[in-house]
């Protein structure tokens, strides 16, 4: 019932629930698919970076939309 | 994953015995079938210990297990001086394209004086298979490894000895099915995810160079306290937990050897102190929750308490208006509104439909306004305010009472412990001076463990507190300066993904915990067809304290037969299996033994039809595999997988031999 591709399924369903602003919740999803496509990759310097270039794509959308 | 052969070398009864276990889906049971120290729990232990290390199901009373601990004896008797070997158990595991082999091992041998020795740590290796050739994992840690396939803490569902089925609604068992379940809801992303925007936040922060002092004050306490609560992390999970549970082990190990030491007295003490330790964990309790619900109750009716005189005064002042007829106000408020909105003319005949006197009137009901509906509300908080000070003596006497009760109860309890303590320390018998002192050792120790735990638990939330405090704070001096708002920006986006994150994650395993509950519920109530209506639910609390409610509303957990225990565990692995989707092989210790001839028909009827698609493995005795619970077993095995003990007791040696022959 809760695999891991189940468990993954639920926490994406969880992001829209949440009481946040969409933004957030874009950069949650992509956080995640991202998280999900590199299993068991251990390259933390790798993962700072890409988290970097999904931050500023948040944000920018976030200044866009205001 | 499933268990494709186990194989013993110089293991207790086995020298080298390899036993294949069936892994096929339909015809998933395999059948052991051996007398009483034939070996039967030693292939258990065997699984066990290759895989955590540990000897969960030993029969003390073996004859073999007392004169040493692990090793063949007759391989031991005939090592030369000087001469060694190795103990070594192997399980290989399969899985939906993985095939792992897990080996442990371990050096004994006899020095060249002749004594026999015995490494005290044993090598642990798991390999993968790709192709025809076996690998070692990249990161090699096989404890991770064998993690991964079922975790050492929830073992217990899932290898286990049907006759000690109590023990696993024990003690400490709730915490440790709460933290595997955390573990196995491979929740390990959203982990994952913020340990990664931590990282990053941290990596943002020293992005900025502020020449503010105070800012810089703030982030090195911040770098002191992330190092406070990594120490403290560390200390409680690498070194306080696992050696709490070592010791807990031991102590269990001890208590179990007591229990079946074969002298009555001593077995009979120990089954009272266990009953009386059980007692005195439960006073605790309940003096526990008593103190937090008096003190829950002294806060709450603190304010009501503290108003008290001044609720006192203002009913005095009350009274004497109400003598002074001021009290309710003489002016009717209904009344006043009828003159101006109705009549329009005032009882003296005067007009007052508009004009001075119309603005008098008005002007009353002003007043009047204000002082009818307070004066309501007043009379009815005044008198809740004294009607909870007045209960608050008696209750709080009530409640004292109960806990002075209590209190008494648990002294009494720790004194009848002493008495039995004392009793257990004079007996003279060297096995059991032994195990005494050894008991009081282990005990001392978790006692120890326990109030360093809980200092270490304490500090490390105080620790958290102080860095949530000085983030904000230092959020709040960045803010300050303008050139840092692009900073701060995303660190913000790191500090809110975070929290979410952590939302969803607590939302994550409350799904899930309901699941298992659901789940465990809908497989016990759909096996227990002739009990149905005893039971109303199952219930599984936030700290996996479970209970089944019986239909008279109180917890039944601890009546239940052994059979119905055996279905509610088996449906509880159930459960946990679906929740964790780990498809772990179950092996089950005498799995009828404990249940009355007339249940078991029934149990093995059942069992099939539930464990479908689940490997079963059954380690069963004759009086327990009779001919009618072969029958109902039949469809599930093929002969290649029934198999029975030989043992040699001039060679020490047990054999896994066909059934058949």
């Amino acid at each position: 019932m809760t695999k891991r591709h189940e468990v993954n399924k639920m926490i994406i369903n969880e992001i829209d629930s949440l009481d946040i602003e969409n933004y957030l919740k874009k950069f949650l999803k992509d956080l995640l698919y991202f998280e999900i496509g590199n299993i068991g990759e251990t390259n933390q310097f790798r993962f700072s970076e890409e988290y970097e270039k999904m931050i500023f794509k948040a944000l920018k959308e976030k200044s866009e939309k205001t | 994953m499933k268990i494709k052969y186990v194989e013993l070398e110089n293991y207790r009864q086995y020298k080298k015995e390899k036993i294949n276990f069936s892994i096929d889906e339909n015809k998933n049971f395999t059948i052991i079938l051996g007398r009483n120290g034939f070996g039967k729990s030693n292939i258990l232990n065997a699984v066990t210990w290759c895989l955590y290390g540990t000897e969960d199901h030993l029969k003390t009373t073996e004859e073999v297990n007392k004169r040493f601990p692990i090793v063949n004896i007759e391989v031991l008797e005939n090592l030369k001086n000087g001469e060694q070997t190795f103990v070594k158990v192997s399980v290989n595991l399969v899985g939906e394209g993985e095939e792992y082999l897990v080996t442990r091992s371990l050096r004994v041998g006899k020095h060249s004086s002749g004594d026999n020795f015995i490494d005290e740590t044993s090598n642990l290796e798991v390999m993968y298979r790709e192709g025809k050739n076996w690998y070692t994992p990249y990161y090699n840690n096989p404890t991770v490894s064998i993690n991964a396939i079922l975790p050492k803490e929830i073992r217990q569902f899932f290898f286990f000895d049907g006759e000690k089925l109590r023990q696993h609604f024990e003690k400490d068992v709730n915490k440790k099915i709460k933290d595997a379940i955390n573990k196995i809801s491979q929740t390990d992303l959203i982990d994952k995810a913020i340990d990664r925007l931590d990282y990053l936040r941290d990596k943002i922060r020293k992005e900025i160079k502020s020449e503010n002092h105070r800012t810089q004050e703030i982030q090195e306490n911040m770098t002191r306290y992330k190092e406070l609560i990594e120490g403290a992390q560390r200390k409680l999970k690498e070194e306080l937990e696992p050696q709490y549970e070592e010791t807990t082990d031991n102590l269990d190990k001890i208590n179990q050897k007591l229990r079946k030491c074969n002298v009555e007295l001593v077995e009979q003490l120990q089954a009272h102190r266990e009953d009386l330790t059980g007692t005195q964990k439960d006073l605790e309790d309940k003096r526990r929750s008593m103190k937090e619900k008096l003190i829950d109750y002294l806060i709450q009716r603190a304010p009501f308490i503290l108003a008290k005189e001044s609720v006192d005064k203002t009913n005095e002042i009350i009274k004497q208006l109400i003598k002074k007829k001021l009290y309710p106000p003489p002016i009717d408020f209904d009344y006043l509104q009828k003159l101006l909105y109705e009549d329009k003319e005032c009882i003296c005949g005067t007009d007052i439909s508009k004009g001075e006197h119309r603005d008098t009137v008005k002007k009353l009901l002003d007043i009047a306004k204000y002082s009818k509906y307070p004066s309501k509300e007043a009379s009815f908080v005044l008198s809740r305010i004294n009607a909870n000070c007045s209960e608050f003596i008696d209750k709080m006497s009530e409640q004292r009472k109960d806990l002075i009760e209590t209190d008494k109860k648990s002294q009494d309890t720790a004194k009848k412990l002493e008495e039995i303590n004392y009793k257990l320390g004079e007996i003279n018998i060297n096995e059991i001076k032994i195990l005494e002192s050894e008991r009081r050792k282990f005990e001392s120790a978790r006692d120890d463990l326990t109030k360093d735990k809980a200092k270490y638990e304490i500090e490390l939330k105080r620790y958290q507190t102080e860095l949530e405090r000085l983030n904000k704070e230092y959020d709040r001096e960045l803010s300050k300066e303008i050139k840092y708002r692009n900073i701060l920006l995303r660190k913000e986006v790191c500090d809110k993904s975070i929290e979410s994150l952590q939302q969803i994650k607590k939302l994550l395993m409350n799904k899930i915990r309901l699941n298992i509950r659901k789940d465990t519920k809908d497989c016990f109530f759909k096996l227990i067809t002739e009990k149905r209506e005893t039971y109303k639910d199952v219930l599984i609390d936030e700290n996996y304290n479970i209970e089944i409610l019986h239909k008279s509303g109180f917890n039944a957990l601890d009546t239940l037969s052994a059979g119905e225990t055996q279905i509610f565990v088996l449906s509880f692995a159930a459960a946990l299996r679906n929740a964790s989707g780990f498809n772990a092989p179950l092996i089950i210790d005498t799995p009828l033994g404990k249940i009355d001839e007339e249940y078991r028909n029934d149990v093995s009827k059942i069992l099939p039809k539930f464990l479908e698609n689940v490997q079963v493995v059954l380690l069963v005795t004759s009086s327990e595999y009779t001919p009618q619970v072969r029958k109902n077993l039949s469809s599930r095995f093929t002969k290649d997988y029934e198999f029975k003990l030989e043992f040699n007791k001039n060679l020490e040696e047990s054999k896994v031999i066909p059934y058949g022959k």
